[in-house]
């Protein structure tokens, strides 16, 4: 680990960024973080057992376990088809995360050595997805991953990353850097859950470029953390390219859950939707950014962005800071954020039913959270995603 | 819109503020000359008198004004240019506001007959304090309201005649430290209104002040205190327009409202200051129990304005609105938006804010909505749309909102369009040209809001707008 940077790390030089505003900076520390611990036979076991089980018949699978490569597999097609999907130790970055995290991720890319690369070939098709799991077991320990996804033109391809831990895993530190490049014509579907220990810290980057004519599409689930922080730039560089991102966030006790997202449009005729939900429960704390930027060139771009805060506790406090830059005037550009709580109507509607309040309660609120949950590539994520939500309604 | 039109109007909108465009040459009786300094604010202290508090207030306001940065976080850069020892901080006719509409010297009615407030206006305005550079010029109450115990004067003449009324509410909704440019205003304000509207006193007629700088250099710092006493209601309205001056002139004002118990206060705002204006401007309002606060602000001129009306909406059941047209063209940044502080349960607000870019323009929106703990029953809503006329046009919105709780709602929608071709086609099909098209098109498109400005003043902007369209096509 190097001391030295994360000694002069200093979370008050973020103060004044405006990428920071509402966050509980304070909580942004990078010392006091121990490298993992090697881990034991028996749990590598379990979790190589569990991950194969979540992801069978998966085009390829690699399972890490803090940071370290247990096990790997990629099908025989994914082969044949000259599919990359491995481990690497460092990876050549051609975007540049924003957002706030400039500091944080020059500190990321200096310790970093657990990549995932992910290359399509062109005119390459997978029906069945990537699956990239990264399991935590070193109380205190912090770890940095990073992966490039690269798909070539007009390739199909789908992604499933799960980072998640044991309860025993706790006061984690992962910083994390990501990049998605499609090329023109390409497909591309990214499902991505966290569930880390409930005192546990995530900072997290990830850049999308889509190309001409190319989709791309993400999920994801922030669901475990104290602090998790999701950056998140979605780039429409060619013509008519559409990207959609939903995120579901679910945070409680004293969980502060913040996501910063652009999305640019570098060209014409491309089309955004971005949708943000978050659920708020006891005490905690959500944080949605947004800015869409339409450049100049990228006339006729359609870009909608759209923020929901479910509030069900009242100490929970929702943040919601959507944003519009349009410097070009052939667009139809919208967003909108909304923070409430359940309809009364409806709750009334279930109790007359039958429905115990609680019961309803929880219909009501998995109704808000399907919208994102039907949206996953693959029933990998899904199917876990459910899980967490149960476990984490189950225990209060 | 086709492409034609933007070929043929790069500078779609361009309005003829030749109307507002000249210069009387005036004598002044009091100068503070160049530059700020306490030396300065004793002139001006001097000059009107004032008390010693005031005196303390301003600086102590002074010494706040040179610790506070810039606000450069979002402003543009050239927000630099205004250079603070190149502005003369305190111009005067003469102290006292005149009387009677004979007491007014002759060039300085010549000036408001050219910008439209004509003589014969007075009989439907409830009082007129027409505010002439630093001091107010004329001041005139009619009989009725005074008898109703309304009191309509200057800053100056609030704080030693009514100072009873007048202290415990100055500088307590904008506080001093609000922004460099409150305090640049608490240093050397002077001119404006100081209006109180006794309990249970609903005045019919909007009370009505116009704005005019009109000496190069001059920054024009007035300041407005508003307080409708329990039960009260009043419209009050301003309006700006500048003479063309090739440096950079600031406009700082300060405008609170204190709205007590069941009372209501709308805003009037229409601003058409100079291109080279700088329009920096804090503007709240405190709302207790059942009050009502209401911005209505339209905002044409300036070449800088930044100014985000707000309403503390301190009682329970309070409501806050403010409505909002904003137009930039080439050369213009219009950042305009709202603040809604909500403090009590049951309080409710309203934001609309409908803005068009044309030419090189930028019409930004920039928002707060806060909802703090434990509140019940609050409710937001805030909308704003923006109309791109040309290629060149921009725009942002930058809303910021904070909900604390399950039990508070709020709800924002921002979207960002143009005129569709289809729109003009159909229009031009019905034998319009395509100029009255897009007249008709923007004009429809600010309908809503122009409705809720005082039916002169809408009949003004309607007209206004449709003078830009004309000049949009060639």
């Amino acid at each position: 680990m190097n001391a030295h940077l994360s000694e002069s790390w200093n979370s008050a030089s973020l103060v004044k960024d405006e990428a920071w505003r509402f966050a509980q900076i304070s909580r942004v520390r990078l010392n006091g973080f121990s490298a993992p611990a090697e881990p034991d036979a028996a749990v590598v076991e379990k979790y190589i057992d569990e991950a194969r089980r979540r992801a069978l018949g998966a085009s390829g699978i690699l399972v890490f376990v803090d940071e370290r490569l247990v096990f790997s597999q990629l099908s025989d097609e994914a082969l044949a088809a000259g599919a990359r999907f491995e481990a690497a130790s460092d990876i050549p970055f051609s975007t540049t995360p924003r957002l706030g995290m400039e500091a944080l991720i020059q500190y990321h890319d200096a310790v970093s050595r657990s990549g995932v690369i992910l290359s399509v070939p062109a005119e390459t098709r997978f029906d069945e997805p990537f699956v990239v799991f990264r399991w935590q077991c070193s109380a205190g320990s912090a770890s940095f991953p990073a992966s490039r996804v690269e798909i070539g033109r007009n390739g199909f391809a789908k992604l499933c990353e799960f980072y998640s831990a044991d309860a025993e895993a706790d006061a984690t530190l992962t910083l994390s850097r990501n990049e998605i490049l499609v090329a023109d014509g390409a497909e591309f579907s990214r499902d991505f859950v966290q569930a880390l220990a409930p005192a546990s810290k995530m900072y997290r980057t990830e850049n999308v470029v889509a190309g001409e004519n190319a989709t791309v599409r993400g999920v994801d689930f922030c669901l475990g953390a104290l602090h998790a922080r999701t950056a998140t730039e979605l780039c429409a560089d060619g013509r008519d390219a559409l990207l959609d991102w939903r995120a579901l966030n679910v945070a409680s006790g004293d969980q502060e859950i913040d996501w910063r997202t652009i999305q640019r449009h570098a060209a014409p005729g491309a089309r955004s939707n971005l949708l943000c939900k978050n659920a708020l429960l006891d005490r905690s704390r959500t944080i949605f950014s947004g800015s869409i930027l339409v450049d100049k060139v990228a006339q006729q771009t359609n870009a909608v962005q759209s923020c929901r805060n479910l509030v069900l506790s009242e100490d929970a406090e929702a943040h919601s800071l959507p944003g519009l830059e349009i410097d070009a005037n052939d667009v139809q550009c919208s967003h909108g954020a909304t923070t409430g709580t359940l309809d009364a109507d409806q709750l009334f509607y279930l109790l007359q039913r039958g429905l115990p309040e609680a019961d309803a309660r929880m219909l009501l609120t998995l109704g808000f959270m399907d919208e994102v949950i039907n949206a996953c590539a693959g029933c990998a994520v899904a199917d876990f995603v459910r899980e967490k939500i149960a476990e984490k309604f189950g225990t209060r | 819109m086709s492409e034609t039109t933007a070929k043929k109007a790069p500078d779609a909108i361009n309005i003829d503020r030749s109307a507002g465009d000249f210069s009387v040459a005036e004598e002044y009786a009091f100068d503070a000359g160049l530059g700020l300094s306490e030396r300065v604010i004793d002139y001006i202290s001097d000059a009107k008198n004032e008390p010693d508090w005031i005196r303390a207030f301003r600086k102590k306001a002074l010494e706040i004004f040179y610790k506070k940065p810039l606000p450069t976080h979002w402003a543009p850069e050239w927000i630099k240019d205004v250079d603070f020892d190149k502005i003369r901080y305190y111009l005067a006719k003469n102290k006292d506001a005149a009387r009677s509409w004979e007491d007014v010297p002759e060039d300085v009615k010549q000036t408001f007959e050219r910008l439209g407030v004509p003589e014969q206006e007075r009989k439907f305005l409830a009082g007129v304090d027409a505010q002439f550079d630093s001091e107010s010029a004329y001041s005139r109450l009619k009989a009725d309201l005074e008898k109703q115990g309304v009191i309509f004067v200057g800053p100056n003449e609030g704080l030693t005649k009514y100072a009873d009324i007048f202290r415990p509410w100055f500088g307590k909704v904008i506080p001093t430290t609000d922004s460099k440019y409150s305090a640049l205003n608490s240093a050397c304000f002077s001119g404006g209104s100081f209006v109180y509207v006794p309990k249970g006193v609903k005045v019919a007629q909007p009370l009505q002040a116009y704005f005019r700088i009109n000496a190069e250099n001059f920054g024009q710092f007035e300041r407005t205190l508003i307080i409708a006493d329990e039960g009260a209601e009043l419209v009050y309205m301003e309006g700006c327009t500048a003479p063309r001056f090739d440096t950079a002139t600031l406009h700082s004002g300060v405008v609170e409202l204190v709205a007590l118990k069941g009372a209501k206060i709308q805003y009037v705002t229409v601003q058409n200051w100079a291109s080279n204006i700088y329009n920096l401007v804090t503007q709240r309002g405190l709302a207790m129990e059942d009050a009502e606060i209401r911005w209505v602000d339209c905002n044409i001129g300036s070449r800088l304005t930044m100014k985000y009306p707000g309403v503390i909406l301190k009682g329970e059941r309070a409501r806050g609105e403010v409505l909002s047209i904003a137009l930039a063209h080439t050369g213009q940044v219009q950042d305009t938006g709202a603040k809604m502080i909500h403090l009590a349960d049951g309080t409710t607000s309203n934001i609309i804010s409908k803005s068009v870019s044309t030419g090189e323009g930028r019409a930004n929106y920039r928002g707060l909505v806060s909802i703090p703990k434990h509140l019940k029953g609050c409710k937001n809503n805030s909308e704003c749309h923006t109309l791109l006329i040309n290629e060149h046009s921009a725009t942002g919105t930058y809303p910021a909102i904070t909900v604390h709780g399950n039990a508070s709602q709020t709800q924002h929608e921002a979207s960002v369009s143009k005129v569709s071709a289809e729109q003009i086609f159909y229009m031009q099909q019905r034998g319009l040209s395509e100029a009255e098209a897009m007249s008709l098109a923007v004009n429809g498109f600010v309908n809503d809001l122009v409705k809720e400005f005082p039916m002169e003043y809408s009949v003004e902007l309607k007209r206004l707008i449709e003078m830009e369209m004309e000049g949009s096509v060639a």
